[in-house]
């Protein structure tokens, strides 16, 4: 009785580190697509409503997704804190400090360098920041969609199998 | 009568955290004093105290040689740029044309720096080097005497030219009277009118983002940043104002849109730079306008017993039916 009990014990904790290994590659597809997205809704603030960034943070922390919203709002609330930080310095503290974030090192690199070019220039300028980091951002996003077709159902069998394998070798 | 709850908050949150510790340091007396303070690149820190330029050390401390001076560095300059933009140049690129920036408070901010140009006029202005944070503030009262002359009971407004040097606090006191024409008089049983500003250089006002940040009465609407003579026709078509009230006219088409004002039954004050009513004589546009005694009474400035001294003032025929000098004690005016 114990022993069956035991087995499907393995078998189900097996099959969930599994999954959370499958997750992390979902996860990291859906924040890339949201920060795609927030950053169009951010130039578009910038361009068209000409607000400053701490209340276009803010106002995207409001309508964004959960993970990704606690992101913006750190931002904003370094910008407002008034203890001299610039955009881009707020930026990139908030990205050191979220945690909780799948994103990969070369997706961070890339936001953290979109983030040095932030609120420092021009309309003009800004639009093009915003182009280049766009366009890398797609890139990644293509990888991570690739990625996770093949690693998703890859850790999720492998979960399973692995969980097998460990109660065969028992039995 | 100094605005004393103005505390200074808003202007240190845009000061670089170097020189803000400075200005933090400095004791009440020079804080209550403070009228500008410099940012060069490389050079020293400077401050405009009780009418003296003064050098400022790292701790904080007025001292007399440059050497001993806290020396502007060019990341604070970077980092003045963007505090004052709140990290948002772009949002202040009408303003960077301009040469200044208006910060919450009434503060105002004046860079310079190398400029790009579009064609003949300004673009932006990149790699900027020196700052000038100036501290205004507002004289609330320095009006009151002389109310008695500009306004009459019931409703009357005399078309009033305030004529001043510059430096000598014409815009000052051109706001107190906005204030008190627009709330009302009781000693003088002035019910208070409406008030149109039109604001070119939000000097009157001090907007930021649209809102006065100066007292300028509650019947008093302000258009911001625009241009003197298609602001005054804007603020006759729609705001229906007693009163318009603008600042250094000189330029032919703002008399035109003036003589549309009077036209419509409008009053308006405004100022002119000159020292005397020959002076302004001499200008062209405006000398039409005393000719044909367009306006009812001149108010003439002068720095007998410091900025904002009131020399006379003269009705429409030019005899003067006030006499100074008089000044209201004011500690600082900008």
């Amino acid at each position: 009785m114990l022993k069956i009990v035991g087995m499907v014990l393995v078998l189900i904790s097996s099959t969930l580190i599994g999954y959370m290994k499958s997750l992390k590659y979902t996860l990291r597809r859906q924040e890339l697509r949201s920060f795609l997205s927030n950053l169009n809704l951010l130039i578009t603030e910038i361009t068209y409503s000409q607000i400053t960034l701490s209340e276009a943070f803010n106002k995207l922390s409001e309508t964004s997704e959960p993970g990704v919203g606690r992101f913006f709002l750190l931002v904003s609330q370094i910008l407002n804190s008034n203890e001299g930080y610039t955009a881009s310095e707020a930026w990139e503290i908030a990205l050191d400090k979220v945690g909780n974030i799948n994103l990969s090192q070369d997706d961070i690199k890339i936001l953290k360098s979109f983030g040095k070019g932030l609120g420092n220039s021009d309309i003009y300028s800004q639009e093009k920041n915003f182009k280049l980091a766009s366009e890398l951002l797609k890139k990644q996003l293509l990888d991570a969609e690739e990625s996770s077709k093949k690693n998703e159902r890859l850790y999720k069998s492998l979960g399973i199998l692995i969980g097998v394998a460990v109660v065969i070798i028992f039995l | 009568m100094i605005n004393k709850s103005k505390n200074y908050d808003d202007l240190l949150y845009s000061l670089p955290l170097n020189i803000r510790n400075i200005i933090i340091k400095l004791n009440d007396y020079l804080k209550e004093g403070l009228e500008e303070i410099r940012l060069r690149i490389d050079k020293p820190l400077m401050v405009y105290v009780n009418n003296q330029e003064r050098f400022l050390s790292a701790d904080g401390n007025i001292v007399n040689s440059p050497n001993l001076a806290y020396i502007v560095t060019n990341e604070d300059c970077e980092k003045a740029l963007q505090l004052i933009s709140k990290s948002s140049i772009y949002a202040f690129e009408n303003e960077l044309k301009n040469g200044y920036i208006t910060l919450k408070g009434g503060y105002r901010v004046g860079i310079c720096g190398k400029c790009i140009l579009d064609g003949e006029s300004v673009k932006t202005i990149v790699n900027v080097s020196g700052f000038n944070y100036r501290i205004m503030r507002q004289c609330i009262g320095s009006s009151d005497e002389i109310m008695k002359y500009i306004v009459k009971y019931p409703d009357i407004v005399y078309n009033t030219l305030i004529i001043s040097p510059p430096q000598c606090g014409k815009t000052t006191l051109i706001r107190d009277i906005a204030r008190n024409i627009s709330n009302g008089i009781p000693e003088l049983n002035f019910q208070g009118e409406k008030v149109s500003i039109v604001d070119e250089r939000s000097e009157i006002a001090a907007c930021f983002k649209g809102i006065p940040q100066n007292d300028v009465g509650y019947r008093t609407d302000v258009l911001d940043l625009c241009p003197k003579h298609i602001g005054i026709l804007m603020m006759i078509r729609s705001m229906s104002p007693k009163v318009i009230i603008t600042d250094e006219i000189g330029k032919s088409e703002d008399i035109a849109s003036i003589h549309e004002a009077l036209n419509a039954g409008v009053s308006i004050i405004t100022t002119v730079h000159g020292n005397d009513v020959e002076d302004v004589m001499r200008k062209k546009h405006i000398d039409d306008m005393l000719d044909n005694r367009e306006f009812d009474r001149y108010v003439i400035l002068s720095r007998k017993l410091g900025a904002g001294t009131i020399d006379v003032i003269l009705d429409r025929d030019f005899n003067a039916i006030f006499k100074g000098p008089y000044r209201k004690e004011c500690r600082s005016i900008c």
